[in-house]
């Protein structure tokens, strides 16, 4: 005992000085620094300029792009659009996915060829994806209206009316990542044990009550995760998507924060502008996920 | 001994094998361009000419994607150091290209007997010059013509031989197509600010202020003025009668596909697509012919901008390699090849001995199409609306105004838009002003 103790003491390893732990830190402190702190530090100090061609010709302004954007009226505009625009893309995107989920989890024939044409959408970028979509919707020649013709004699423009334009947007985007959703869902559920089920089924309860009283409470954690990141995705991952089918238009109805940014970043060359919006919508996520640990994050239940 | 002459033969051959190879080695010039498509393996076919044709320079060209990607791109890997030795950019992204300083001009390479630039058109060599400096190599060059669908037009009991030449006239054949039931709408053009620029040019006016950007940066744009309320009410008319379909904002395929599918029977588009088009109606059993842009009523007919693109060199690289681009860009600019691509795209010659060498073969007799694009760019009368404007961030400016048609589109009255629209553009030019 005594001498294993001893035996202990003297196998750990003695470092001179204190630098050492740093020492080993520091790879992943080089990376990080140069990878994210130090584009972050620029685009804080960016985004108090008003700045050409990436900085290559620049005036201190102050906070000059924070008071303009927060007063543009188009701006916020733009705000209310992408909160909609998230709002219905997760909670749609969710629910379906949810539901899917549920009943590709039962005892089904083809089960697993079923859920690998499922989560195939999620291999294709969001700019795929619009493009695929951007033919289905096409108003002369899109399947979409091909169908609507002949269900209820309509042809409407998607891109030339603003609910629909959205309507669009909110449909691919959910179905891009509708396989992302559906393999967590999954996994999540088959770490719900059956006894848990069946036990509501001899109680006699309808697929919807066990849906609601045992699935959704067990798959908490999953939803909630699920829930931060599709937030995420309809605030960021969605640009290419609106770039290749709406370019945010008509008149602005789909131009999404995202896509402002982008457009001035990359477009009209004011990098200072679009520093500053990256600041708000970084501002603005790290608000909305925090309020939902407070809210959302206290009714997750994991086990245990 | 004789270890040491091996030696020295051996050391003599190396010499001489590597000094061969240093002179035979091509300079390596990369290219960035925008154009993709048929037009795309046009241009790609032209390089590949070159590059067996001589052994001095290789040129790799590499597809960019759109006009403003490639700007764009251009100027944050030149600021990263990474930048290809001559990039293409499109005419209204030459202030910003000039701005930037991320290029030279051409004139310092070219000497007085390399080139001679009385023989380019004058309305494209001006467009990219300022006083002496001439920034850039004109290559591409386009305007905005009228398709006709001419099976069309005669199934609605119009005249083919007599296209419509006016605003009004632009009407009455979509109406007289649309209820005749010969398509379901008369005419489409991609949602984009360069045609209305284009009647702008037509009527003499110039967009912007400052003689058109170009005695000072401009400070606000002629939104507010009777000959831009004139396009935007024909534009209005024609889309709230149902005559006009939104092909999407700058969407240029949509818009052929529209015309090629026969949705409409007019498309107004670039001269670029002349070949495209006319091969595509072949193709589908319809004959396309082109006419003269249509021009508001009672206005006389000013011309059109010079539109396209131009070859411009990246500052940063070694002087031998912008030497090799110089003499590719004169290469791509020489009248048999301006030939070429005139005769497989539809871009105009811009080479006055080019047009004489096509008249000469008896191109523009059997080729009608053609000869209405370059006639188009031949009568321009030039003035300040011709000449084009001189905009920082051009982009922008487009993005603006297509949001005011749009904002028309969804009932706000022309005149709200359009003070919008100023209000923003104002905004756009003292930003990037108060930079200089």
């Amino acid at each position: 005992m005594i001498d294993r103790k001893r035996g202990d003491t003297n196998m750990r390893a003695k470092f001179p000085g204190k630098l050492l732990p740093y020492l080993f830190l520091l790879p992943t402190i080089i990376v990080c620094g140069l990878f994210i702190y130090y584009p972050a530090a620029m685009t804080f100090r960016t985004s108090m300029y008003q700045s050409l061609f990436f900085g290559a010709r620049q005036r201190f302004v102050g906070l000059q792009n924070f008071t303009r954007l927060l007063s543009s009226p188009a701006y916020l505009r733009s705000m209310g659009i992408t909160l909609w625009f998230a709002f219905l893309v997760v909670v749609i995107g969710l629910s379906v996915s949810l539901l899917v989920a549920v009943l590709l989890n039962r005892k089904l024939l083809a089960a697993k060829a079923l859920r690998v044409a499922l989560v195939w959408p999620y291999a294709l970028s969001p700019a795929v994806a619009g493009t695929i979509w951007l033919f289905l919707f096409n108003p002369h020649s899109g399947l979409v209206n091909y169908l609507l013709d002949l269900i209820a004699n309509k042809k409407p423009d998607w891109f030339s009316q603003p609910g629909l334009a959205l309507s669009m947007l909110v449909v691919t985007a959910i179905w891009n990542n509708f396989g992302y959703n559906l393999v967590f869902f999954l996994a999540g559920l088959q770490n719900i044990p059956d006894s848990f089920l069946e036990a509501a089924e001899v109680d006699g309860a309808s697929f919807w009550k066990q849906l609601f009283h045992v699935t959704i409470p067990l798959l908490s954690p999953t939803i909630f995760f699920l829930l931060v990141i599709n937030i995420n995705y309809a605030f960021f991952d969605t640009v290419g998507m609106v770039d290749v089918m709406t370019r945010g238009g008509p008149a602005n109805a789909t131009n999404m924060l995202i896509y402002q940014l982008y457009k001035d970043g990359f477009q009209n060359f004011n990098s200072g502008l679009a520093a500053a919006q990256s600041l708000i919508l970084f501002v603005f996520v790290v608000v909305l996920t925090l309020l939902q640990f407070r809210t959302t994050g206290r009714m997750v239940h994991y086990g245990g | 001994m004789r270890r040491n002459m091996r030696s020295l033969v051996f050391a003599v051959l190396l010499v001489f094998v590597l000094g061969v190879a240093a002179a035979a080695a091509p300079v390596k010039v990369t290219f960035w361009h925008s154009m993709g498509g048929d037009i795309g393996k046009a241009m790609e076919a032209m390089i590949d000419t070159y590059n067996a044709s001589q052994s001095e320079v290789y040129v790799e060209s590499v597809f960019r994607g759109t006009y403003p990607e490639v700007l764009n791109a251009t100027i944050a890997s030149a600021m990263a150091g990474t930048a290809p030795t001559v990039v293409q950019i499109y005419e209204v992204g030459s202030l910003a290209a000039i701005d930037s300083g991320v290029f030279v001009p051409l004139s310092e390479f070219i000497g007085p007997d390399d080139v001679d630039w009385n023989d380019y058109v004058d309305a494209v060599v001006n467009y990219y010059r300022q006083g002496d400096i001439q920034w850039s190599m004109p290559f591409n060059s386009s305007s905005a013509i009228l398709y006709i669908n001419a099976d069309m037009f005669r199934a609605a009991g119009l005249d083919p031989a007599n296209p419509p030449k006016t605003f009004s006239e632009i009407i009455e054949a979509s109406k007289a197509i649309v209820e005749s039931g010969v398509a379901p709408y008369g005419i489409t053009w991609p949602l984009h600010t360069w045609f209305v620029e284009q009647w702008m040019a037509e009527q003499g006016v110039a967009l912007v202020n400052n003689d058109n950007g170009r005695s000072a940066r401009p400070t606000t744009i002629n939104t507010d003025t009777e000959e831009m309320y004139r396009i935007f009410n024909w534009w209005k008319q024609l889309y709230d009668e149902g005559l006009w379909i939104n092909p999407g904002v700058e969407d240029w395929d949509q818009a052929n596909a529209l015309f090629m599918g026969q949705q409409v029977a007019m498309e107004i588009t670039s001269t670029s697509d002349v070949t495209f088009l006319t091969n595509a109606g072949r193709e589908a059993g319809f004959e396309v012919i082109c006419a003269e842009l249509p021009v508001p009523d009672d206005v006389p007919r000013q011309g059109v901008v010079p539109g396209g693109a131009s070859i411009w060199m990246v500052a940063n690289n070694p002087k031998e390699e912008l030497e090799a681009a110089t003499k590719f860009l004169i290469w791509m600019s020489s009248p048999e090849q301006q030939v070429t691509w005139h005769q497989s795209t539809g871009y105009f010659p811009i080479r006055k001995s080019s047009i004489a060498l096509l008249e000469e073969e008896g191109w523009f007799t059997e080729n009608p199409n053609f000869r209405v694009a370059l006639d188009q760019v031949l009568e321009t009368i030039p003035g300040v609306g011709t000449q084009g404007a001189l905009i920082g961030r051009f982009q922008e400016v487009r993005n603006i105004l297509e949001e005011a048609f749009q904002m028309v589109m969804g009932g706000t009255s022309v005149e709200a838009a359009l003070a919008q629209a100023k209000a923003q553009v104002e905004q756009s030019f003292a930003d990037y002003n108060s930079l200089f």
